[in-house]
């Protein structure tokens, strides 16, 4: 591949943290330092594991996992509920740091990150020492370790920090990512999951180069439009112009409780909790939603979901609680114990839409409380401001105990 | 029973029932009109239970009595008869003979005993100015939701006070307020009503019949409205419920203020709508020093941009709007002369009103749309 001013190679870093939360736990309690430290849900609950610390992965502890099982499989591990406002915090100067090398920065969640270093090369000079300067500046600034994936794709870059872990980089040169993918598992490849790799596995393909070796014209027919994705992933290629244009189609956050429930309190409590999570997406993404649905789990696992459209798009939380909560009383038959709660709001728009005059007054007041509510769970984590109904009786504080950790998203 | 009567008189009458006959209705005595003569006149009552209106018609009664016919028959005979006189005769079954001339025609009619009585007109309680009631209505009536889910919307609300009229329509999205400052006889205190949309625009049109320097006067009783000019009288249900409270949405900080001239300003706004979005309506406003720019974008067809010239020294600022709401109160609001965009940022409503006039005071508030 030829250089060129008019269509530079494509210099694509990810960013991943290493046991992000862990190592932010690490920093403010010392002691736990090279200990098995899990943070996530109560191990006695049902919850699941956000992050765990490599001495507890060495006991096969991943996250994601049940914290029960986490458990079981090591047992000696100190067990934390997480500070998100902490890593909030953190996220945050960790952003800054990504800030100074380009524009185009990324983040595909709390602590991990695409950074666009296409023709920075004047400024950073190559790539990869930009990379290498870019891991001792997040160690000397926060003391975190991070891995970094460096190469001509997303796809590639992202596979590639995951092989660099922990506290390394990989750079993959042009032209070689078939190669570099080649030997890997296809389960490795983002995209292909539960239902793809059984299918592949019976073909026959077990790794990337096998997929590769294919065709794209076999995986055309076996998969169609899907097939040609497959076969473009396998080069290393990202097809989509990636995630930067991508949105959102729907946000949603669901909470499973430690105990199923009838309280009804509780229950209300948890989706005015739920609303105000998805609310400060939708306006971080600058969103506004029109259909708000409700998911609920009875304890027997049956689960209903219940939808309604609103004349007007949304983005506060008051609007989606109030919403959520007609929906919820028509649904719940209040005989049987709830196991899951989830609210999710669809029909995402930036909104050329007509908003009401003689709620103006009224809106406008919610507006500006809400935006003084991001500006403080910015600054003090999400749980320093919250709607009233949201508390716990006779509490002053937010219902941090009883709320499980929601982990990553 | 039996009766004639001028052509074009009883033409004209019929004319006005039109709007107020029910047309699909599950009550066939309600697509039907009652006709009533006695001494020296004929007298006409159309209802759709929501609305009634009753017209008089000079007639030369020879028996006394009254019968149903279809109204819309009836009104495309009339209108084909030639200019001469129209004989009416009430005949057995209910059916009435019409004669003119040599032509002949027997309709069918129903007894006048199911004709919904009309309430009766209680006292008068103000004298209004009909020429000021018909701008009135003609400057707020396009703001008049639609929606029937929004009842308390699907009228206007007329304001009486000692000193002044005024009239307030909003859909929940733009509000018209106008008000005129003259003695309205016979109110002491305010006076509020809700009228409907539809009665709105039968009186608009019994309005557009009369002189605008005759008196129309205003009744009420406990569900209903009275507005009666000279012969007639149009009868409306009075909407229940509460009218939003609107003097809480009028804008009292708008000062970036962009004077410009109104004929101007409407073409380039119809031709920018050209290629905005078709479900939205969107267009984007943008002023700046002495500039008033309009820019609409379509997905599908194009992009459309003008530039005006205007008198505008505040801060520059961005703003959308729906063209639609623009357009409807820029073609009501008088001919020629200036309009003033008073806004105060691209969250908040808008206030439009003309420059200087002063008979009116009229002000018009629009939500910006988000774009």
């Amino acid at each position: 591949m030829a250089q060129s001013p008019d269509h530079p190679i494509p210099q694509i870093l990810h960013v991943d943290m290493d046991a992000f939360f862990v190592s932010v736990e690490e920093l403010e309690n010392p002691l736990l330092k090279g200990k098995a430290v899990i943070v996530g849900a109560d191990p006695d609950g049902r919850g699941v594991v956000a992050a765990a610390s490599y001495e507890a992965r060495k006991y096969g502890v991943h996250s994601a996992m049940p914290t029960r099982t986490a458990k079981k499989l090591c047992p000696h591990a100190i067990f934390l509920r997480g500070h998100h406002e902490k890593y909030s915090h953190y996220s945050h100067k960790i952003y800054d740091i990504f800030s100074e090398f380009t524009p185009v920065v990324e983040m595909v969640s709390i602590d991990e990150a695409y950074l666009d270093l296409t023709g920075c090369e004047r400024l950073h000079g190559s790539a990869f020492r930009a990379a290498d300067r870019l891991i001792r500046a997040i160690k000397e600034r926060t003391e975190l370790n991070c891995s970094v994936g460096l190469s001509t794709s997303h796809l590639v870059s992202k596979i590639a920090s995951d092989q660099a872990k922990p506290h390394g980089l990989l750079y993959v040169l042009p032209g070689y990512e078939a190669q570099f993918l080649a030997p890997l598992p296809v389960r490795r490849m983002p995209g292909i999951g539960k239902v793809t790799e059984p299918d592949l596995l019976s073909r026959g393909i077990v790794t990337i180069g096998d997929l590769a070796a294919v065709g794209r014209e076999k995986l055309q027919q076996w998969f169609g439009k899907y097939g040609e994705w497959l076969y473009a992933k396998s080069q290393g290629r990202d097809i989509e112009a990636y995630q930067y244009s991508e949105e959102p189609k729907s946000i949603s956050h669901e909470t499973t409780f430690d105990v199923d429930t009838d309280n009804a309190e509780e229950l209300e409590r948890t989706l005015s909790y739920l609303s105000q999570l998805v609310a400060g997406r939708l306006r971080d993404h600058r969103l506004f939603a029109r259909t708000v649905g409700l998911k609920l789990r009875y304890a027997s696992f049956r689960t209903l979901t219940r939808d309604v459209t609103l004349e007007e798009p949304t983005h506060l939380d008051s609007v989606i609680f109030e919403n959520i909560l007609r929906l919820f009383e028509n649904a719940w038959n209040r005989k049987q114990k709830i196991r899951l709660l989830g609210v999710r709001t669809s029909n995402l728009e930036h909104g050329s839409f007509q908003p009401g005059l003689l709620e103006a007054p009224q809106k406008d007041r919610l507006e500006r409380v809400m935006q003084t509510t991001d500006k403080l769970r910015e600054r003090f984590g999400f749980d320093a401001v919250q709607l009233a109904r949201s508390l716990e009786p006779g509490s002053q504080a937010p219902p941090r105990k009883k709320r499980k950790f929601l982990g990553r998203e | 029973m039996e009766f004639s009567t001028n052509k074009s008189e009883l033409l004209r009458e019929l004319n006005l029932t039109q709007g107020v006959v029910e047309k699909k209705t599950t009550i066939p005595i309600l697509s039907n009109l009652l006709l009533e003569f006695e001494g020296s006149a004929l007298r006409i009552s159309a209802t759709d239970l929501e609305l009634g209106l009753r017209c008089n018609c000079p007639a030369k009664v020879k028996a006394e009595g009254a019968g149903t016919v279809p109204a819309k028959r009836l009104l495309e005979i009339v209108r084909s008869l030639p200019e001469a006189e129209v004989r009416f005769k009430v005949l057995e079954n209910h059916w009435v003979q019409v004669n003119c001339e040599r032509a002949s025609f027997k309709l069918v009619g129903m007894a006048r005993d199911n004709f919904p009585v009309l309430p009766a007109i209680p006292k008068a309680v103000a004298a209004l100015p009909a020429g000021v009631l018909s701008a009135l209505i003609q400057k707020t009536i396009f703001a008049i939701s639609s929606e029937e889910s929004r009842y308390t919307l699907n009228g206007a609300l007329l304001l009486l006070k000692p000193e002044s009229i005024a009239m307030v329509a909003t859909d929940g999205h733009r509000l018209a307020l106008v008000e005129h400052e003259a003695k309205v006889a016979g109110i002491s205190n305010e006076l509020r009503a809700l009228i409907p949309k539809k009665a709105m625009g039968e009186l608009q049109r019994l309005l557009a019949e009369t002189p605008e320097d005759a008196k129309l006067d205003f009744s009420k009783d406990e569900s209903h409205l009275f507005f009666s000019l000279a012969e007639r009288v149009l009868i409306s249900r009075m909407l229940s419920g509460q009218f939003p409270n609107y003097e809480a949405v009028l804008p009292r900080e708008n000062n970036r203020v962009v004077e410009l001239d109104k004929d101007s300003v409407t073409a380039a706004i119809r031709r920018v709508a050209l290629l905005a979005d078709e479900r939205s309506r969107a267009i984007r406003i943008q002023v700046e020093k002495d500039r008033f720019d309009v820019f609409s974008s379509s997905g599908e067809y194009g992009e459309a941009h003008e530039t005006l010239d205007a008198q505008y020294a505040g801060d520059p600022l961005q703003i959308g709007f729906n063209y639609q709401y623009l357009l409807d109160f820029l073609s009501v609001v008088g001919d020629g002369g200036k309009v003033r965009f008073e806004l105060k940022d691209e969250q908040s409503a808008g206030q439009l009103r003309p420059s200087g006039e002063e008979t009116y005071r009229y002000r018009y508030v629009i939500m910006p749309m988000r774009i």
